[in-house]
């Protein structure tokens, strides 16, 4: 009989599993909660009332990572470059140094042009000089060339310049000096070369820079001799490279912010975010910003986007340099999500703004000009838009 | 135990969970949620009636005096699947959930003075709503969203408590309430464009604090009726009295994986007490009706000294009828089952826009016995609260409560 039972339980129970299958969740009886109600709303700088500001400035930044090394002048930038090479002697070789048997015969440099800013009609000449003090590429910036120890003298000579590739001969001593240092340092010293462009140049030039994979970076040859004994032909490696880009602050429309690569140039845009309520949460908020195309100065070759930086102190110019949001360029502006920033200046009260940073701050030269918050079209200011819930009766 | 019995009891525990969606609309919003009178399908099946009748053989909460005369030491299960029509003047939707209901533990102490001990965690309120509303985007800058809003948890509580029996035969029931739980109420929004994060808001109140249940059954009075017929005439009173309860409140809003914290702290929280007065009596020994009034002033709940306006003073009125068969040797199987049956009409504790959410309800159940002491309960409930006019809703319920009642000889001291 109990068998029977459970039976007709178990009947029971999957009859109401059968019941059990529901419909979607629905919006009745919505209208009771009136106290739990949320909104999505948007504020939009451009058609609400917001104060907004911004301002530009420059930074000195390191260039040692580059990909390029710039040589060149254009307007008020100047672009120079430190080149070091060092040498893989044989033993044998070694020896002959030492003992002062060995000649440099001729010794010339091939640098290979990746880039160039900005009319590639203009011209660009500079002379090479033998570096007397140490610099280090990871860490020389514009701000130490004060205090570079160079000879005056230009070492090279029989410049041969084409659209892909700048050969050009030096000093055969200055080449063996090297080698005596990488025979025995007490023999010479090996400080590099400084190439400091022509006062009539015209444009500057990104030549490849060594990296880990190009083997495009510049390149030594020389041609040795061991009088009596042989001839040879050997190559130098470079071992570093750094560029030294010195500029003011680009001169733009009043209603003009910039930012721009190496120099480098960097902006700064706040908005008062007063206006939207406490306790709100972001859902997303993307800035927009207009270029002013006409002021807007690019080489051959870059990156075509800004990088939003979240500012901890616009005073200090000081930004939180673990990432950033990409503002790509479409139509005539740049844009992005910056949702994260503005949660923090809303929910944080840590507001002080974005910077604007080139896509690629250690290349070129690209001067990005945008408008800025004083763009005299208000359609053409910086825009913030927001989506955001609210919760009523918060 | 027998093993085809845990086989079933998994296997409602296995369809509650696989319907785990939501049993209450919202107006439970309001308040602490539904209230729960009984956990037990035994209880249900009556109507939610019998705070007047002493049990021998099962444990009821309604009124701890009810566990003087308990016959053995026992254990009791519930599990509940609840069913939910529920419709505005425009859609109708049904919704199912399912839940496990609580547990107790009795024991006799002293048949002579009329003491039991009994001890349980049954829960006290309950809510459970999911609604959800599509939205256009509110400009080209949004999407297209869906707004949720959910209200989950309710209160529970842990008691233990005995009785007492005077000379005169009036019983004395008493017992020490813990009350704890979370009341939890999401909203939250999700944009079609899945590059726009969702954001939630999310309030929680956690009240704990403690609460006494008194109640008084009253000696056989069938005397006063001068009939063979009616024994076991009782009136019973009880009240359900909760103190002001400690409640930590947390407010935050969550954006992405970011939370922030709106607000934080501590509050109380007024639960009303609750009066229950009721009565029963038997008839030809195997017919026993039960009338109970429930009472409880829910314009006095308070949640940081604010009172709610869409609560008002609930009452519910609850009959319940059992039949049960007299044991004798050589009964079949069902002739040994118990039937129940039972009515109620409630004036519920809500109030919107002017108009109080009733509730009429018709109940049924039986018990099959497993052995002796041993059952298995059944009861359905089926209701129909509010109206799904004046933008009000209306819901159907359809209760499925099983309970699993256990009885032996533990801890019973034997006259020497």
């Amino acid at each position: 009989m109990l068998s029977r039972i459970l039976v007709i339980l178990l009947f029971f129970f999957i009859s109401i599993s059968f019941l059990a299958c529901e419909d979607e969740p629905s919006d009745i009886g919505i209208e009771l909660l009136a106290s739990d109600l949320i909104s999505v709303r948007t504020f939009d700088s451009q058609t609400d009332t917001l104060d907004q500001n911004s301002s530009y400035h420059k930074n000195v930044i390191q260039l040692g990572a580059s990909i390029k090394v710039l040589i060149g002048k254009h307007e008020d930038i100047e672009a120079s470059s430190l080149l070091k090479f060092i040498f893989g002697l044989a033993d044998t070789l070694k020896d002959d140094i030492i003992a002062g048997d060995l000649d440099v015969n001729e010794a010339w440099i091939e640098i290979t042009t990746r880039y160039v800013y900005v009319d590639s009609n203009e011209v660009m000449d500079f002379t090479v000089h033998k570096v007397n003090s140490f610099w280090d590429p990871s860490a020389f910036t514009v701000e130490n060339l004060p205090t570079l120890s160079y000879e005056t003298n230009d070492i090279s000579l029989n410049k041969e310049i084409t659209d892909t590739n700048y050969v050009f001969n030096i000093d055969p001593d200055v080449v063996l000096s090297w080698m005596k240092n990488a025979a025995d340092t007490s023999l010479g010293k090996n400080y590099g070369i400084y190439l400091k462009p022509v006062d009539n140049s015209g444009k500057v030039i990104g030549f490849q820079a060594l990296t880990s994979t190009s083997s495009q970076a510049a390149k030594l040859t020389l041609v040795i001799e061991k009088t009596g004994s042989y001839v040879d032909t050997i190559n130098g490696f470079i071992f570093a490279d750094v560029s030294i880009v010195d500029g003011d602050l680009p001169v733009l429309p009043s209603e003009d912010i910039a930012v721009q690569s190496s120099i480098s140039v960097n902006s700064i845009i706040a908005f008062d975010l007063s206006v939207v309520p406490d306790g709100v949460a972001i859902n997303s908020a993307e800035l927009i910003i207009q270029r002013d195309s006409i002021n807007t100065l690019t080489g051959s070759s870059f990156a075509n986007h800004l990088l939003a930086y979240f500012v901890e102190d616009s005073t200090a110019k000081e930004v939180n340099e673990q990432g950033a949001f990409i503002l790509s360029f479409s139509g005539n502006s740049y844009s992005g999500d910056i949702t994260s920033y503005v949660r923090i200046w809303i929910n944080e009260g840590r507001n002080q703004g974005v910077m604007l940073r080139s896509g690629n701050d250690i290349e070129g030269l690209e001067l990005y000009a945008l408008k800025g918050s004083a763009a005299a079209n208000y359609a053409e200011r910086p825009r913030l838009k927001i989506v955001y819930t609210v919760k009523e009766n918060l | 135990m027998n093993k085809t019995v845990i086989a079933i009891i998994g296997f409602f525990i296995l369809i509650t969970g696989a319907v785990n969606a939501q049993s209450t609309s919202t107006y439970t919003r309001s308040g602490v949620g539904d209230i729960i009178y009984s956990y037990s399908a035994r209880s249900l099946s009556l109507g939610h009636s019998g705070s007047a009748l002493i049990n021998k053989d099962y444990i009821a909460i309604t009124n701890p005096a009810g566990w003087s005369s308990l016959a053995k030491t026992r254990i009791e299960f519930s599990f509940v699947y609840n069913g939910m029509n529920i419709s505005n003047s425009t859609d109708s939707k049904f919704y199912g959930d399912g839940d496990f209901k609580g547990f107790t533990f009795a024991f006799p102490v002293s048949e002579e003075h009329g003491i039991g001990v009994a001890t349980g965690l049954v829960p006290y309120s309950r809510m459970n709503y999911l609604v959800e509303q599509d939205n256009e985007a509110v400009s080209s800058s949004s999407s297209n969203y869906t707004a949720t809003y959910q209200g989950k948890g309710g209160l529970s509580k842990l008691f233990i408590g005995s009785t007492y029996k005077f000379p005169f035969d009036l019983v004395f029931g008493g017992t020490l309430e813990y009350y704890f739980g979370n009341l939890k109420y999401l909203s939250k929004v999700e944009f079609e464009n899945t590059s726009t994060f969702p954001a939630e808001y999310e309030m929680l109140y956690a009240p704990t604090g403690f609460g006494t249940s008194i109640g008084f059954i009253s000696p056989d009075l069938s005397g006063l009726l001068n009939s063979e017929s009616f024994t076991n005439l009782k009136l019973a009173v009880s009240a359900n009295i909760i103190s002001e309860l400690d409640t930590d409140t947390l407010l935050t809003s969550r954006s992405s994986s970011i939370v922030d914290t709106l607000g934080i702290g501590v509050t109380k929280m007024n639960v009303p007490t609750k009066i229950t007065v009721g009565a029963t009596v038997t008839v030809s020994n195997n017919f026993t009706f039960n009338l109970d009034y429930f009472y409880q002033p829910w314009s006095d709940y308070k949640l940081n000294e604010t009172k709610s306006v869409n609560l008002k003073d609930a009452q519910k009125v609850s009959f319940g009828f059992e039949y049960r068969p007299t044991r004798a040797l050589g009964m079949s199987y069902w002739e040994q089952i118990m039937l129940r049956f039972g009515l109620s009409y409630e004036q519920s504790q809500y109030t919107y826009y002017g108009k109080d959410i009733n509730q009429y309800s018709v109940f049924g159940g039986f018990s099959l016995p497993l052995s002796y002491e041993n059952t298995i309960d059944f009861a359905v409930e089926y209701s129909i609260r509010g109206t799904a006019e004046a933008n009000l809703i209306q819901e159907k319920f359809i209760r499925i409560n099983l309970g699993l009642s256990f009885g032996d000889i533990w801890f019973q001291r034997y006259e020497k």
